[in-house]
């Protein structure tokens, strides 16, 4: 969000934690502008901090015309000296998955893996590399996961010009209360990857300049946001049940949103996890104590698997044929658990268990 | 030139510009319509795709050239937009005059504007924009209806003519006055046509809407109403108030970043001290807040004054005395049914029975409430079969306390079961405080013989020296527990279910004799006053992160204390004062992802021996094997046993048997 909305935005925001006490927020004030200056950035947008066993990264974003270009990102350990983050790459974010943990504190950490197995191990020594990581390198993984998440906004706020370029919507005055309530007001501010699935009759409704992202109505898993009217219903705040620390915030009818991030950068995985099985989403939803499929056209009613993937973080493993009645194990929960225990039993793996 | 005057009239007099831009508008309408449906029924063959772009381009040209008044003036908003010194009023004026010129023209029943016409093919190739020598006004006239008269039909779908709406365009922008009107002229052509809709036509009066916030206002503000006399006297009574001053201690967390919002907090003030008025109360405190996925829990840490808690016993009673029922009914079930499969000999493990209140993981009373202003809940007393339970699960709250906890294990109770199991575990975990602010009563003297529970009753040292923030800072060894910590078992004083069960069910001694070798050992847990130091961290990370408010002035630095264990749980100490505060999703912090407890393996129906199992049929050639084996038995013992002969013969038979 804009540093000078930073004090309000705080106000609205605040659950709890902000990770800014009141000499960090003084700095930032005067800090973040000067940051401005010496980059030459457009405008800067405070993102939030991410909180570490010994220190905090408080993190800032560059933006230039475009707003939906790649952002030039920068941290700081003190809100007054900031540095500049290298872009993410796939390799990094791949690499940051592995690791477990609180954030260190200090960016020249490196990460040493003892516990990533065998194939990795080689895959990695092939490829003549350490086996270490360094935190800011899974700092820049993690925001890049984090932004690319849950970075929202509100429907209209954000438009697309007839060249491609994004730009602030002058003509955005709020959501209203009814459109604040509802998940399909929201979008990713990423590349949208939903968009094009759509069919020709949902697509219908969109206006191609201000609909050119992903809503949050059909975000995997569903139940991964809490939408929440706050300080007597004026405000509307959102959180990140995925990235607990993510809050949104928007105050309806007006031009004030944006959203702060501060937390441990630790991706909640218990609620539920979709992994691909055939080109189905296997879904297992530990709130409610259900595992479904998701077929290709959206529907759970598969009758059954034959053959069952499960997943080792970072692997997969075949387990045969199985046959799994698909029905029983949305019947009975404790059904899906006997089915894992079965495959324990069967395989020489120690323990399975959800993801 | 009149006209430009009244053009660059000061912008002050609005109103009166206003009023001739109406009867402007007035005077020409009507007339226009008219000539309008007039020429619509003349024009309509004339106008046939080839001519428009003409008509346009002769329209535009003309008025660049700015020979005719009229065209001049026309031309003027259109193409310069900013930095023309003319204004809404003066266009619309200018074009109802127009508009009046161009009826009179009409009533000279000109026909449509024809290729063969002079006027036409201006812009053949060869001709400049502006060098051209035209030849006659009147046909740049004829050529400018014309091209207004295009212009001024209107659509079939909305109704609404392209000139009309350009006059609404321009008159807004020039009212208005956008920086960069060209970058948005789409959107504000856009309003327009939405603003067109919103004519309200009827003469029924809206309702006037009510919005969900006005409802939450109203119970906020009744938290500003002053309470009645008589209870302000009681506390006066009672001489201390136990209200905290929470504005005071979310002033220091508020130093180091953690904390609602101000008027929140003054909203939740506010709350507490209804509740403590409203109940009788010793102690109080604003515990934290814990996040939910519909609403949020604000909660209040109390102590009732002692011999006022007798509600809730009864409550319990009440409870167990429905399971009394329900037990009563199965035996009859079994009663009835003798025909019965035998009882099944599996005896659950002796209920760990929930620690008195006042003691232990109930010393405290918890009330919450979603909203501050809202009615407080009392939360019943945690069961040691919920912590525990507790400890396996890792459920997000909804914000309904009478919400069901879908879990494996079950959880024995609802969501208010639920938050009281985790606040209980947060406190036993996350509620420290300063070295030597607390210390153990003195009236204790013989805590060696209680063993390793240790002595649960301090006090507030008189003579507590604080220690500066940076000595706060430097080493975890300066704080310490305050709240004692949670056994396995689900209590903070072990109790050991063995003894209990022995003397009640003498009958059963002999079963028990079995069990009692093993005996139990008692758990223990840190004592109480324990310091921080001694926490066991989550593998590498240790249990708190310790940081100062300010680094730069430190004579006023505040020590803030975050847990890892429980992340969302502060403690701050500054001098004196200290404090403890949650503000979180009431989940424990776990290494990777949370794994739930697989379910017990299932029972064994039957011993599984070579008695019962099915052996596997023998493959051709072990038959083939066997049957030369037989033979050369046969071959051995010559002489010929008839029994022998008739075991091959059974054999054979066996054969034929498998090949069916």
């Amino acid at each position: 969000m804009e540093p000078a909305a930073l004090p309000t935005a705080l106000q609205l925001a605040a659950s709890g934690d902000t990770g800014l006490s009141l000499e960090k927020r003084a700095a930032l004030g005067a800090s973040l502008l000067l940051l401005q200056r010496d980059y030459r950035f457009e405008r800067v947008w405070f993102w939030g901090c991410i909180q570490g066993v010994r220190g905090t990264y408080y993190i800032a974003q560059g933006l230039g015309p475009d707003l939906a270009a790649p952002r030039s990102r920068l941290y700081s350990l003190n809100c007054v000296e900031w540095s500049l983050l290298p872009p993410a790459t796939v390799e990094m974010v791949e690499q940051a998955a592995l690791l477990k943990g609180l954030f260190q504190g200090d960016p020249s950490f490196e990460y040493e893996y003892a516990e990533v197995n065998a194939e990795d191990d080689e895959r990695f020594l092939e490829d003549g590399k350490e086996l270490t990581i360094k935190e800011e390198n899974r700092l820049v993984a993690t925001i890049e996961q984090i932004d690319r998440a849950v970075g929202i906004i509100p429907r209209r706020a954000f438009m697309k010009t007839p060249l491609g370029s994004v730009h602030e919507n002058r003509n955005f005055e709020g959501l209203s209360l009814t459109e604040a309530k509802k998940l399909s007001s929201y979008f990713h501010f990423t590349e949208p990857v939903n968009l094009k699935n759509k069919t020709l009759l949902e697509k219908a409704d969109l206006d191609p300049s201000t609909d050119f992202l992903d809503s949050l109505e059909h975000d995997v898993p569903q139940g991964s946001w809490t939408v929440q009217f706050e300080k007597g219903g004026t405000v509307v705040v959102l959180r990140s049940l995925l990235w607990l620390g993510l809050t949104f915030y928007h105050v309806p009818m007006t031009k004030q949103y944006g959203y702060i991030y501060c937390g441990t950068g630790w991706k909640i995985k218990h609620i539920c996890q979709p992994k691909t099985i055939l080109g189905r989403t296997l879904i297992t939803d530990m709130e409610n104590m259900k595992i479904y499929l998701q077929g290709e056209k959206a529907s759970p009613v598969v009758k059954n698997i034959n053959v069952l993937y499960l997943l080792d973080p970072g692997r997969m493993h075949k387990l045969g044929i199985l046959k799994w009645m698909w029905k029983k194990c949305t019947c009975l929960p404790t059904t899906a658990m006997h089915f894992l225990l079965q495959i324990t039993d069967s395989t020489d793996f120690k323990n399975i268990s959800f993801w | 030139e009149e006209r430009k005057e009244a053009g660059r009239a000061p912008p002050a007099d609005k109103q009166a510009r206003r009023a001739a831009r109406a009867a402007a508008e007035w005077s020409g309408a009507p007339a226009q319509r008219e000539w309008e449906r007039q020429r619509q029924q003349v024009q309509k063959p004339s106008l046939c795709p080839v001519n428009r772009p003409r008509e346009l381009q002769q329209f535009h040209r003309l008025s660049l050239k700015a020979s005719l008044p009229t065209a001049e003036a026309n031309s003027r908003p259109a193409p310069s937009g900013n930095g023309c010194p003319g204004n809404g009023c003066r266009f619309t004026s200018v074009a109802s005059e127009a508009e009046g010129l161009l009826g009179r023209l009409a009533m000279a029943e000109h026909g449509p504007y024809l290729p063969h016409e002079p006027g036409y093919g201006l812009y053949q190739p060869g001709y400049g924009l502006f060098d051209d020598q035209t030849p006659d006004p009147d046909h740049r006239m004829l050529a400018c209806q014309n091209a207004k008269a295009y212009l001024l039909q209107s659509s079939l779908t909305s109704g609404l003519n392209l000139y009309d709406h350009l006059v609404n365009v321009l008159t807004k922008i020039l009212d208005e006055r956008p920086a960069n009107p060209v970058d948005i002229f789409e959107n504000i052509s856009k309003d327009v046509k939405a603003a067109q809709f919103q004519k309200k036509m009827d003469t029924l009066r809206d309702e006037h809407e009510i919005l969900p916030s006005f409802e939450s206002a109203e119970i906020r503000r009744n938290l500003f109403f002053k309470s009645d006399a008589g209870d302000e006297e009681r506390e006066e009574e009672l001489g201390e108030i136990p209200l905290p001053n929470v504005m005071e201690t979310a002033f220091y967390f508020e130093q180091g970043g953690i904390g609602l919002s101000r008027d929140e907090t003054y909203l939740i003030f506010l709350a507490l001290k209804k509740l403590v008025s409203v109940q009788p109360i010793q102690t109080c405190r604003f515990w934290g807040r814990i996040l939910g996925r519909e609403k949020n829990y604000i909660i209040a840490e109390v102590q009732f004054r002692e011999g006022e808690e007798e509600e809730e016993t009864e409550e319990e009673e009440v409870i167990d005395e429905g399971d009394k029922r329900m037990d009563e009914v199965e035996d009859e079930d079994e009663e009835k049914e003798k025909n019965e499969p035998p009882k099944s000999t599996y005896k659950p493990p002796p209920v760990i029975p929930k620690e008195e209140n006042g003691t232990g993981a109930n010393k405290h009373v918890y009330f919450v409430c979603n909203e501050p202003g809202e009615p407080w809940v009392k939360l019943p007393p945690v069961t040691p079969a919920q912590i525990v339970c507790a400890r396996k699960i890792k459920k997000f709250f909804t914000g309904r306390l009478d919400a069901p906890i879908v879990s494996f294990p079950p959880f024995p109770g609802n969501e208010a079961n639920y938050l009281r199991a985790q606040i209980a575990r947060i406190s036993a975990g996350t509620h420290v405080s300063p070295l030597g602010y607390y210390r153990f009563s003195e009236e204790e003297g013989d805590e060696d013989e209680e063993g390793g529970g240790g002595r649960d009753d301090y006090e507030e040292n008189p003579d507590f020296e604080p220690l500066s923030a940076f000595e706060m800072v430097e080493s975890l060894s300066t704080w310490v527990h305050h709240v004692p910590s949670i056994l396995k078992q689900g209590r903070c004083v072990w109790f050991n279910p063995l003894q209990k069960t022995e003397e009640e069910e003498g009958e059963e001694e002999e079963e028990e004799k079995d069990e009692v070798p093993d005996e139990l050992q008692q758990e223990t847990g840190p004592p109480l006053l324990t310091p921080l130091s001694e926490d066991e961290g989550i593998q590498n990370i240790p249990a708190w992160t310790v940081s100062l408010s300010t680094r730069l002035i430190p004579q006023y630095a505040v020590a803030i204390l975050r847990s890892n264990r429980w992340p969302g749980a502060y403690a701050f100490a500054c001098g004196t004062k200290f404090g403890n505060i949650y503000f979180g999703w009431g989940h424990k912090y776990s290494l990777g992802n949370h794994t739930p407890a697989l379910p017990p393996p299932v029972q064994p129906e039957y011993p599984n021996g070579p008695e019962i199992r099915e052996a596997a049929d023998p493959t051709v050639e072990e038959e083939l094997a066997f049957k030369a084996a037989q033979e050369q038995k046969a071959l051995e013992g010559m002489e010929g046993e008839e029994e022998e002969e008739e075991e091959e013969f059974e054999e054979d038979e066996e054969e034929e048997e498998e090949d069916d």
